[in-house]
């Protein structure tokens, strides 16, 4: 098969491949490109060789065959028609008279008059307009297309067809196809004229004439002389000057039979010279140059459908594999630290807490963190080998043996076996009581996904769990937003006691319910969904009780600490509040996710959170916020719409039931600040329970006797899994 | 210099986004395995840059360094052990035992790394410049490789990207490269590959070739998505639907055919598009676009996805029931002088009249014909255009998501449907350009189509270009 044919065959397989490629053929489709990676070269190169390597590509070529097949039919059938209608136009011309006389001139224009015009057309439009399709080729391309596609069958003819078309009749290529059957028609039809003349003149006697009724002889001799100075020149027999003066129509006029031979020869020679000739010229040009268009022509492999194929044909690049021998087992631990700790340096139980940072920055509470002890043994932080070496020196000295340390790494660093490294070498020469305070919370969530979080703390907790065989000797504190709450554990650390912060966080979250409950009883009475401008405020003022009063900047706690300031600009708010709210819901349990009434207080709780947090900073009332109102706007894009929501329970209008349910999770997002990412989620998952619209007793969650209800259920069982937390 | 190809190695601290370099730079989102967690690569990893079928560079992605503390200690034990230069020194530690204790991965980056014509080596820019950097760079700098630090994340607004270059300059290392791999940003691969050309000078006749190729796939890539565009747009224009006046029921019934009709062929699109990005299924795990599970969030007809794109509903909201539809009824033949504009040669003149015959006679008869309105279109334009540059600028979104109401794209989507309204004009006087009208599906469109396809598509790419480059004046302007 000739490559022109392969690219008609690739262009129609473009065409029809995408809507009919079902997941069977995958595997089909894999082999064809595979054979044309292999097939190596330009990219069109190798989409002719899929196609060639296409299982169906017998179908292709066999439709192909048949398109052909159907397109000579046609061109056949009209070439017959041509002919038949230049046969009838011959019997029609050469109808003598009474004298078996004919009109020389009107038959010579009835015979070429209008194929000459049409050939003029054809000329002036292609010199001038660069192209022309021709009358008779328009009609033919358009007749030809419909009964191809009257005949054409299956799917893969039709795209075959189409590809023809489009190819064969497209801008460069299509005018040489055009002009092809342009000239091939009225040669037909010319030849079948000729032809029949020939025959008439040959079994028949006629005489040619000339008549005029306002021209005069001095007209019709010039013409003919102009008429015959080409036939003659090929040597036909033409009339001369005497010839046309004795052929005028004047009744039976035997001066016409005398030069008929004379006639008959210029009448041969104007159909060669003014028709066959240049349409058989005509028709060779077009035939070569279409020719040579059809070697030129190239797949256009930007279109849609080839060019999705470039990846998969023409791989931008390829995998060489593994270049080493295996992956090996991850070093040893304490593999090339061949330091044997003869003195194990063991712990002063009077002696201060020593604080040392691992590759960290300077938090903005200041270093060393305030762990609430006088005495405390600052190690500084380890930054390179000479920082590490002077550590270990320290520690050796008799005089800052302490009863404990505690450690202090970023959540912003990858947990590696360097940080490793480090730990060995301290906690080597050391029999110490040991803690490590991941810090920098916040800011890791600021720069990552909320799923990062849990994946970077458990990171580091299985690194360094040979060092902290107690988990809860691993705690996430943000040392650059602490709360009162965090504040208090940390201090906690170095006591070695914390229970009574259950107590006081209890008061808190208390108070923080009789707010929502205060907030839900009047929209209960009012009657009216709460808008976000007062959900807003309600966060707020949850906000406010949880963040630490000693707090001169007034920012609250670490867990949505991105609200700085009042500069958020209304241009990245809506990326702020997608954040916030994608934070949130990325603590909830499953369980709650699963839920779309939970999934969206969640949503509305971090966002609303915020906003609550950029609030606090300067006190003013949310909806005076210049920026309010484009936070509306960008609140509403930011929630999950609640389709697939579980219908209520309850027969009463339940007003501001989302607004309660994201209040509460604000508030016990606020309270579980100091616990990591898992332990918050596993606190909000034993809270909330099941039983906000199970009905019962109260009316369920729809009046305020039942949200009360459901609000101190919620917080007996905060309490309860709080103290289960501090008792693992 | 062996056979022209250049054999490059990443290398870095573990998990700054090495395999995710590798993964940028020979677009294969499924190479190795990207995690945000420590030593994620354990092995070697090679693949090779091929321009027509031929590798030209060799790339290996190796594992982490994590101990850079430890291994300078012991680098320098056996230097002074053995007296040689460092160089050799390094040779003889890769060959040694103790290549396979506590330095596995430090050994094999190493020996890989001592093959190579040149090394990557990968910095997360949001990192602090700690001793460990430092020493690592001293490591690198004994192995009289020549070294390119590449900065990763400097796209995020928490990259030090300053302050890395002073420490870099401090190293003695002038010539970095700014490369976040999360971006898939054209000019900074561009200038990646001008600076291996400085540092690996041998091999300038490759990389220039790279480069080239580098380029021209872009721009097949542009057009080839402005083609996908053209085609969806003609669908959408063209496709026309005819009722009886008077029927309602029916009006609405087929309306709704048609605006399903519409919603699935974009659908269609997106599918293709993304196809010819190579944009995998789980790349959407990471917002990486605006889109969500493949489609876009809201309806093409929907009032709230024009607001997105800073588009009034127009005229056609105030029709009430037919939102998002024109309804085109005889009104003084508007669409009817269309046709002739193309009849410079007779015989294309000949189906353009046939063609307004059958306007008229629809219309004469009380038929009513229904189009998708502008505003649609418009929008069907400008969010799949964005839906491209979104393609192009891969990634970036994890960290600062496509803003879709950009008023300078809004402003370019705008003029390019000014200048396309000529072609719509022509599109909706020729229902069967469109393949929605699933009777003739399948059968071949007019060359008009073909040739307006391509005039169309033409401009959408200068759109695209203008999105593109547009983003990278933004970031110029941040920097």
């Amino acid at each position: 098969m000739d490559d022109f044919s392969l690219r008609l065959l690739s262009e129609a397989a473009r065409t029809h491949g995408p809507s009919t490629a079902g997941h069977a053929d995958a595997r089909t489709h894999a082999q064809a490109d595979a054979a044309a990676r292999q097939a190596g070269g330009d990219l069109e190169h190798r989409i002719l060789a899929r196609t060639r390597a296409r299982h169906d590509f017998a179908d292709y070529s066999e439709a192909l065959e048949r398109v052909r097949l159907l397109f000579a039919v046609g061109l056949g059938l009209l070439a017959g028609l041509a002919a038949l209608a230049g046969a009838a136009t011959v019997q029609a011309a050469l109808a003598p008279d009474e004298h078996g006389q004919l009109n020389f001139f009107t038959l010579l224009f009835a015979l070429l008059g209008l194929q000459f015009l049409a050939l003029l057309a054809w000329l002036a439009l292609f010199v001038f307009s660069g192209g022309a399709n021709g009358l008779l080729g328009s009609i033919a391309r358009e007749v030809l297309q419909k009964f191809v596609l009257w005949a054409g069958r299956s799917g893969i003819q039709v795209a075959v067809l189409s590809a023809t078309i489009s190819v064969l009749f497209r801008s460069a290529l299509g005018r040489w196809t055009v002009g092809v059957i342009t000239h091939g028609l009225w040669l037909a039809f010319l030849v079948a004229a000729l032809g029949l003349t020939v025959f008439q003149l040959s079994t028949k006697s006629y005489a040619f004439v000339w008549e005029t009724t306002i021209l005069s002889s001095s007209f019709f001799v010039p013409l003919t002389e102009f008429l015959s100075i080409l036939p003659g020149l090929l040597g036909f027999p033409v009339p001369n000057v005497a010839a046309v003066m004795a052929s005028e129509a004047t009744g039976a006029n035997p001066g016409a039979v005398a030069h008929r031979d004379a006639w008959a020869g210029l009448l041969f020679g104007a159909i060669a010279v003014y028709g066959l000739i240049p349409r058989f010229v005509l028709l060779v040009f077009c035939l070569v140059m279409g020719r040579r268009a059809r070697r030129g022509h190239r797949l256009d492999t930007a279109a849609p459908g080839f060019a999705e194929l470039a990846p998969r044909l023409m791989p931008h690049a390829s995998k060489g594999g593994y270049a080493d021998a295996g992956a090996g087992a991850m070093p040893a631990h304490g593999a090339g630290r061949a330091a044997v700790y003869v003195n194990r340096i063991t712990a002063n139980p009077d002696g201060p807490v020593a604080v040392l940072g691992l590759e960290i920055e300077r938090p903005a509470t200041g270093w060393p963190p305030d762990i609430g002890e006088p005495g405390l043994i600052d190690l500084g932080c380890i930054d390179s080998g000479h920082d590490l070496r002077s550590v270990l020196d320290t520690l050796k000295s008799p005089q800052a043996v302490p009863r404990q340390i505690i450690f202090v790494g970023s959540l912003l660093t990858t947990p590696d076996r360097g940080l490793r490294a480090q730990f060995e070498q301290v906690l080597g020469g050391i029999d110490v009581p040991a803690t490590l305070v991941l810090t920098d919370g916040g800011a890791f969530r600021e720069r990552s996904h909320a799923s990062d979080v849990a994946l970077r703390v458990s990171d580091w907790r299985s690194m360094a769990a040979e060092f902290f065989p107690e988990p809860e000797n691993i705690v996430e504190i943000d040392l650059d937003h602490l709360t009162e709450v965090t504040r208090a554990r940390l201090a906690s650390l170095a006591s070695g006691e914390g229970n009574e912060q259950v107590q006081a966080s209890g008061n808190r979250l208390r108070a923080c319910f009789d707010l929502i409950l205060e907030e839900y009883a009047v929209w209960q009475d009012g009657q009216v969904e709460p808008g976000h401008v007062q959900q807003a405020e309600l966060h707020r003022r949850i906000a406010q009780l949880y963040s630490g009063e000693d707090d001169e900047d007034g920012k609250e706690g670490g867990f949505l600490s991105f609200g700085e300031k009042l500069d958020i600009d209304v241009s990245s708010l809506g990326t702020r509040l997608q954040a916030g709210a994608d934070m949130m819901t990325g603590i909830l349990p499953g369980r709650l996710v699963a839920d779309p009434r939970w999934l969206l207080a969640g949503a509305l709780a971090g966002s609303l959170g915020c906003i609550a947090a950029a609030t606090l900073a300067s006190p003013m009332a949310i909806a005076a916020l210049p920026l309010w109102a484009g936070a509306g706007a960008a609140l509403s894009a930011v929630l999950p719409s609640r389709e697939g929501k579980a219908p209520e329970t309850t027969t009463a209008p339940a007003w501001g039931t989302d607004a309660v349910r994201s209040a509460v999770l604000f508030s016990l997002v606020l309270d579980a600040q100091g616990y990591d990412e898992v332990t918050i989620t596993r606190l909000i998952d034993d809270a909330i329970g099941d039983d906000e619209d199970s009905g019962g007793d109260d009316g369920g969650f729809a009046t305020l006797a039942g949200t009360q209800g459901w609000l101190d259920r919620v917080h007996t069982r905060y309490q309860a899994a709080q103290k289960r937390e501090a008792g693992r | 210099m062996k056979d022209g190809v250049l054999r490059i190695a990443v290398v870095g601290h573990t998990n700054t986004g090495k395999t995710s370099l590798m993964r940028t730079l020979i677009r294969d989102s499924g190479f190795g395995e990207v995690s945000n967690r420590p030593a994620t690569t354990r092995r070697v990893e090679g693949a090779a840059l091929m321009v027509d079928g031929e590798p030209l560079v060799e790339l290996f992605d190796t594992p982490g360094l994590e101990d850079s503390i430890g291994l300078l200690e012991k680098l320098d034990r056996m230097r002074g052990n053995l007296g040689l230069d460092w160089t050799d020194t390094l040779r003889r530690f890769v060959d040694s035992d103790e290549a396979d204790g506590a330095f596995t991965q430090e050994a094999k980056t190493l020996s890989h790394l001592l093959q190579c014509d040149v090394g990557l080596y990968v910095i997360d820019a949001r990192d602090r410049v700690l001793g460990k950097h430092r020493d690592e760079l001293e490591v690198l700098g004994r192995t009289a490789i020549p070294i390119v630090p590449v900065l990763n994340f400097v796209a995020s607004n928490f990259a030090r990207t300053d302050v890395w270059r002073e420490q870099l300059a401090r190293a003695n290392m002038h010539a970095v490269a700014e490369f976040d791999t999360m971006v898939l940003d054209f000019d900074s691969e561009l200038r990646l590959f001008e600076t291996l050309k400085v540092l690996a000078a041998a091999y300038r006749p490759t990389i220039e070739r790279i480069v080239e190729h580098v380029s021209s796939q872009r721009t097949v890539r542009i057009k080839a998505s402005a083609n996908l565009i053209a085609d969806l747009l003609i669908d959408a224009s063209a496709c026309t639907v005819v009722t009886q006046a008077g029927a309602d029921d029916q009006s609405t019934e087929v309306l709704e055919d048609l605006k399903a009709r519409v919603r699935r062929r974009e659908q269609d699109f997106i599918a293709q598009l993304l196809a010819l990005h190579e944009f995998d299924d789980h790349d959407f795990s990471h917002n990486a676009l605006p889109l969500r599970n493949g489609a876009w969030g809201f309806d093409p007809f929907s009032p709230e996805a024009l607001k997105q794109f800073g588009l009034g509903t127009g005229s056609a909201a105030a029709a009430g029931a037919a939102a998002g539809l024109a309804v085109d009824v005889l009104s003084a033949g508007v669409t009817l002088g269309v046709g002739t504009a193309t009849g410079a040669v007779i015989g294309a003149a000949i189906g353009a009249a046939r063609e307004k015959g059958r306007d008229v006679l629809a219309r004469l008869s009380g038929e009513t014909q229904l189009r998708v309105d502008d505003a649609t279109l418009h929008l069907l334009i400008i969010r799949n255009a964005r839906l491209v540059e979104a393609l192009f600028r891969r990634g970036h979104a994890s960290q600062d998501p496509l803003r879709l109401n950009d008023r300078t794209a809004d402003r370019q989507g705008a003029e390019t449907w000014q200048s396309l309204k000529p072609d719509i004009r022509r599109m909706r006087a020729h229902p069967e350009w469109s393949t929605l009208d699933g009777a003739s599906e399948g059968l071949p469109r007019s060359s008009g189509r073909t040739l307006l396809r391509d005039e169309v598509a033409g401009r959408i790419s200068e759109l695209l270009f203008a999105l593109l480059d547009h983003d990278k004046d933004s970031q110029a302007g941040r920097q």
